[in-house]
């Protein structure tokens, strides 16, 4: 089975291994069904698969930057679809951790697309969605930032859709 | 006794409108009701009374058939005192309209529904249950679908193509956000966030509360009531009162809106509907469209309530500036979206058009297709037709 890659990246997973077990079992139509929670390597917290026909699936490699220090990248497929970077907005300094992650991942950024899901905003006034925005403008990419609840699988469908478009403004549907 | 069907007449309900009585009488009265042209002959006539040709055409109905009743519908105005006509205001409640209806002397739809035979006995043998319930699920999907379109048509409109090099097409798209509720609530936005203090708008005698601060907007009343607002046209100035962080004491709040069940919203997802309602696929009066406008970030898709290609525009454009019709011709998507898409985020504060020779002088990069282009179509499409629970539902809490 064929394989595209997209990397979620962010200093804390709590949440996301339900969320992407619900993306990725709501999705299932009668196809195989998907390799689950597994370990792929030192650097992968979990992976999920999502069929999106017999010989198509997209793989979800989460990788909590914390526990991984020293992310090697290049270990994964060239077919790296894109990144969803998961920012907290109740970090000590938010704006540096995307940077951080931003310079981290910058070579395969050519190639791929990058999103940005920024929790917590309510509970940070002093940043909103637009610093993010601006941040990302000033690295020169126009990445989409949006609002994201790890309680709630449809703003992770929506990333996912910001980045297949980002990828592909063209996509018909 | 009515002889039935009752013929009705109407005045200044467009087509919309129509459709809608219809399929409310097709629902909840039985086909007892049918539209008819003449005037003279119908036996009830539905007046708009918000349009401004209605007490005109009222008047000439009136000379022409002065026994048959008449239903007013008013958003604001529901005081008329004419002879036999009875006023209701918009937006309607079902009830209210089918206990109107039931003094014309037709069975009320409960009544027809007690004498439905009960429904382990009233399938007939014969009946192939199987081809009953896909012909069930077919009727579903196709009111889905109806909906949808409705919903997809208060936001875009249903306006065809323009040619932007002939004037008169390109006015016929136009329409005057100053003199909208649009206008009013941008505009009164802007002076809360500036002052950062809570304020309330008052528009049409309807009130609006914004916080800058928490980022939200107040309102007493509910989207049927807001849909119809956005479209109604009015010179006044913007009417707004400062209430400072007070408005959070209980007191202040019954007293601002005494009575009423608040409405929340988030700032940017009012502003994004309150301006695809104004625009329905049309443009503010304002617009060049023979230079790029430029989109300087996203619009947050996990607030605002997307519409087709709005994720399309939004990714292309973000790329570079490009004119409009370029965008609508480069997606391969009828106009309306992108001329939609532009009110709301213009809205927003995150659009406008460039004035930068530069962006004008080149065309844009074109676009190549992603060599994966038939699987994302397919993610896009699983993603899109997949309802997903929230984490709290899947738990059960």
């Amino acid at each position: 089975m064929n394989g595209l890659n997209i990397i979620l990246i962010g200093p804390s997973s709590s949440g996301l291994s339900d969320l992407l077990s619900t993306l990725c079992d709501a999705n299932q139509s009668n196809t195989d069904l998907p390799d689950r929670a597994h370990e792929t390597d030192s650097t992968t917290c979990f992976q999920r698969s999502l069929c999106i026909d017999k010989n198509n699936k997209l793989n979800f490699f989460c990788i909590n930057e914390l526990e991984n220090p020293s992310i090697q990248m290049d270990q994964f497929s060239k077919k790296i679809l894109g990144f969803i970077l998961l920012m907290d907005n109740n970090a000590s300094n938010p704006i540096e951790d995307l940077e951080r992650y931003y310079h981290m991942i910058h070579s395969h950024l050519k190639t791929s697309a990058l999103v940005v899901g920024v929790s917590n905003l309510a509970d940070n006034r002093l940043l909103k969605l637009t610093d993010y925005s601006r941040c990302l403008r000033e690295l020169n990419n126009p990445a989409a930032a949006l609002s994201f609840n790890n309680h709630n699988a449809q703003n992770l469908s929506t990333l996912v859709q910001a980045l297949l478009y980002s990828v592909d403004p063209g996509l018909e549907c | 006794m009515n002889q039935w069907p009752l013929k009705v007449a109407t005045i200044c309900l467009n087509s919309r409108s129509l459709k809608a009585f219809e399929l409310f009488f097709k629902s909840y009265c039985n086909g007892k009701f049918s539209f008819v042209e003449s005037q003279k002959e119908s036996q009830l006539c539905i007046v708009d009374f918000d349009h401004p040709n209605s007490m005109k055409q009222f008047f000439d109905f009136r000379d022409e058939n002065n026994s048959a009743p008449v239903i007013g519908l008013s958003i604001l105005n529901t005081d008329h005192s004419y002879e036999n006509t009875t006023m209701l205001r918009k937006p309607i409640k079902h009830d209210d309209l089918k206990k109107l209806l039931s003094s014309f002397g037709y069975e009320s739809l409960n009544a027809i529904k007690e004498k439905t035979p009960d429904a382990s006995t009233a399938i007939p043998k014969n009946l192939n249950v199987e081809n009953g319930l896909t012909e069930l699920k077919s009727a579903t999907e196709k009111i889905t679908a109806f909906i949808q379109r409705e919903d997809e048509e208060h936001f875009v409109g249903s306006s065809r193509d323009i040619n932007i090099n002939k004037p008169n097409e390109v006015l016929q798209i136009m329409y005057q956000p100053d003199q909208m509720f649009l206008g009013a609530l941008t505009a009164v936005y802007e002076i809360s966030k500036n002052r950062g203090a809570v304020t309330k708008l008052n528009y049409l005698d309807y009130d609006v509360i914004i916080d800058p601060k928490s980022e939200k907007v107040f309102t007493a009343f509910s989207d049927s009531l807001l849909r119809p607002l956005c479209l109604m046209n009015s010179t006044d100035k913007p009417n707004f009162t400062e209430l400072g962080d007070a408005f959070y004491d209980s007191e202040t709040c019954d007293h601002e809106l005494p009575n009423k069940k608040l409405h929340s919203h988030d700032t940017d997802a009012f502003i994004w509907k309150v301006a695809l309602w104004t625009s329905r696929g049309r443009l503010p009066a304002d617009t060049n469209l023979q230079l790029p406008v430029y989109l300087s970030e996203w619009p947050n898709f996990s607030h605002v309530e997307a519409f087709p290609h709005a994720m399309q525009i939004t990714a292309l454009l973000i790329k570079q500036p490009m004119t409009l019709h370029g965008i609508a011709s480069t997606l391969g998507i009828p106009q309306r979206y992108a001329f939609a898409f532009y009110s709301a985020t213009k809205a927003l504060s995150i659009a406008g058009v460039t004035r930068r020779q530069a962006d004008s002088i080149f065309k844009p990069k074109e676009i190549l297709p992603s060599r994966y282009r038939p699987l994302l179509e397919k993610t896009v499409k699983h993603l899109l037709n997949t309802p997903l629970p929230s984490k709290k539902a899947l738990n059960g809490n």
